[in-house]
């Protein structure tokens, strides 16, 4: 039995991409969907036959899946993935972070956030930390960062399937910004929960779900913010939206540091679709589904 | 597994380049001080130190001979598993009787070798903590994989489902007694390589030998620069970094290679192996689908 979910894995060929190779198989398993290993080679790269080479011995493992196919491109990076993206409409993107050079990288601009940012794909990822296990054991504690985003409900249900699938330990955080007080305001007038989203709103949706969630709040809106509340709640697995992940410094974007440095996997929505049609959550009706043990 | 014959300083200095930065810093300072600040009592006499650098190279090849040892005999287990798959698919070919006339093999035969290719998959990731049932997928039924789920040790199952292959041949009278038997203690071996790898995965190296070596590599680091400074002077921090950086090497090395089964370029290379298996029994087989040898990628082998 198979799906028609489209996953993309790109790789550079790093030890970071074969240390996700479990995480894919995972996906693999639950989406039941098709797999495509993608090497974008640099515009400069003259022979392409070497990298054709490393792509068919990469990840050998994905030669028995039913639907596995390994595609070489050539352009400049991000434009060449974004537009194979479209193309595709892959409903996730791997990519791993490349290891550290172990020098500081002062101008570095970070392909995956460009990716997130520039293309809308929902993408997972996993960060720095050399501390954890580098092979996955299967989630204990799966976290959703309230988004805001117009469809969180949806992305707040995928994350309860996912917790349910492993029968992991779910956790809501809402961060909600520090209130803006002027004077002449009164205490009414000054509001402590989300643009979009109520406190409210999201113990609703709790009590609706067969697992229950435990919701985390915490005022601040900087990354620094829900890395402690990652952390408070040891999450393996965080669903978060591209404002958490991404900093953006002057025109270069990168993946927020400490958040980076976490032994978590992370699972970026973005803000805006860039891939029109992108299926990038589940149906709360097929919540309902009873999970499939493992 | 590190194939290829020199390992550039790039993939080693990403391991290494937070201490030896750091420890380079304090070196400077150490030189400085010394040098401008007119600290002359902080350099100390160099015999101690020798004689505490042998000391500790000595605990560290202790070390990293016995991360070795954990290697090498993974690397035999597996090697024992390449032996034990082909005998058990040339007993699965000579021993079960096909139908007179026939010479292709039967159905019989043909799902016991998908069973130990299945067998094989599982191990290696069950070794590697990794899901199987995508791979699994093309070798067994939706039934027999759903039947799977329910284990926690995939490759005990798998197993058991060819020991019940063997059980069945053997009451329909494809097989005698004794070749039941025979077969049976090939079995038996796998088992026992199963187990072999489940110990290595599950028992790390003792603590005490990963925590010292590491505490007492940086205690030497940081009293070098004290020892050699009053000799070298302001070229106190490149020599300092540069006998550091051999020990931290040798430490590195030591913890890299004690961890046979973590889907790192250290591993033994189970990937490679179970696709050699593969071929060589699909060949066995007569069959012409036969997947193409896993190569490696950038000098490193999986």
């Amino acid at each position: 039995m198979t799906s028609n979910r489209k996953m993309v894995f790109l790789t550079n060929f790093s030890e970071a991409c074969f240390q996700a190779i479990p995480t894919v198989a995972e996906w693999m398993d639950r989406e039941k969907g098709h797999l495509t290993i993608v090497h974008a080679a640099s515009e400069g790269v003259k022979e392409l036959e070497p990298a054709r080479e490393r792509l068919q011995s990469f990840f050998a493992e994905a030669d028995r899946y039913l639907q596995c196919e390994r595609v070489l491109l050539q352009g400049a990076r991000v434009e060449t993935i974004l537009e194979y993206c479209r193309k595709e409409r892959p409903s996730v993107v791997f990519a791993p972070a490349s290891k550290p050079s172990g020098l500081p990288r002062v101008m570095h601009s970070s392909l995956r956030a460009k990716l997130i940012r520039s293309g809308g794909l929902r993408l997972w990822t996993k960060g720095r930390s050399e501390s954890g296990d580098a092979t996955p054991k299967a989630p204990r504690h799966v976290a959703y960062a309230i988004t805001g985003n117009h469809g969180w409900v949806s992305e707040a249900v995928e994350a309860a399937k996912f917790a349910a699938q492993y029968d992991a330990k779910l956790h809501y955080l809402y961060l909600a910004p520090w209130p803006i007080a002027q004077e002449g305001m009164t205490a009414d007038d000054v509001r402590l929960e989300m643009k979009h989203v109520s406190v409210r709103e999201v113990r609703e949706l709790a009590q609706q779900l067969p697992i229950t969630p435990i919701v985390h709040t915490r005022m601040g809106d900087r990354s620094g913010d829900l890395g402690q509340l990652l952390k408070a709640c040891r999450a393996d697995v965080a669903f978060v939206g591209d404002k958490h992940l991404i900093r953006r410094r002057l025109w270069l974007e990168s993946i927020h540091p400490e958040l980076d440095a976490m032994d978590c996997e992370f699972v970026c929505y973005p803000a805006r679709a860039g891939v029109a049609g992108m299926s990038t959550v589940a149906s709360p009706q097929k919540f309902l589904e009873p999970a499939r043990s493992r | 597994m590190i194939v290829r014959d020199h390992l550039p300083l790039r993939r080693v200095w990403p391991f290494v380049a937070h201490r030896l930065v750091l420890l380079f810093l304090f070196d400077l300072a150490v030189a400085a001080l010394y040098t401008f600040g007119g600290w002359k009592e902080v350099a100390l006499p160099g015999l101690p130190l020798s004689t505490m650098g042998s000391a500790i190279g000595m605990f560290l090849a202790f070390r990293t001979n016995s991360a070795y040892e954990r290697w090498w005999e993974a690397r035999i287990l597996w090697g024992g598993l390449v032996n034990s798959s082909r005998s058990f698919a040339r007993q699965v070919l000579t021993m079960i009787d096909r139908a007179p006339g026939v010479s292709a093999p039967s159905e019989v035969q043909r799902r016991l070798m998908h069973l130990q290719i299945a067998f094989v998959t599982a191990m290696r990731c069950h070794l590697r903590r990794q899901n199987p049932f995508p791979e699994l997928r093309t070798l067994l039924t939706e039934a027999e994989l759903e039947e799977l789920r329910g284990h926690s040790n995939v490759p005990t199952a798998l197993l058991v489902r060819k020991a019940q292959a063997l059980r069945d041949a053997k009451e329909e009278g494809l097989m005698t007694d004794f070749r039941w038997m025979q077969m049976d203690g090939t079995l038996g071996e796998m088992t026992t390589q199963l187990g072999s790898c489940e110990r290595i995965k599950g028992t790390p190296l003792p603590r005490q030998y990963d925590f010292f070596p590491r505490v007492l590599v940086t205690v030497y680091c940081l009293l070098l620069p004290f020892g050699l400074v009053e000799g070298m002077g302001l070229l106190t921090p490149l020599a300092s970094t540069l006998v550091s950086f051999i020990f931290i090497a040798l430490d590195t090395v030591g913890r890299d290679i004690e961890a046979p089964f973590e889907n790192s370029v250290h591993d033994t290379p189970l990937t490679s192996i179970s696709r050699t298996i593969e071929i060589n029994l699909r060949q066995l087989f007569g069959e012409r689908d036969i997947p193409a040898e896993v190569e490696p990628v950038d000098g490193f082998l999986y």
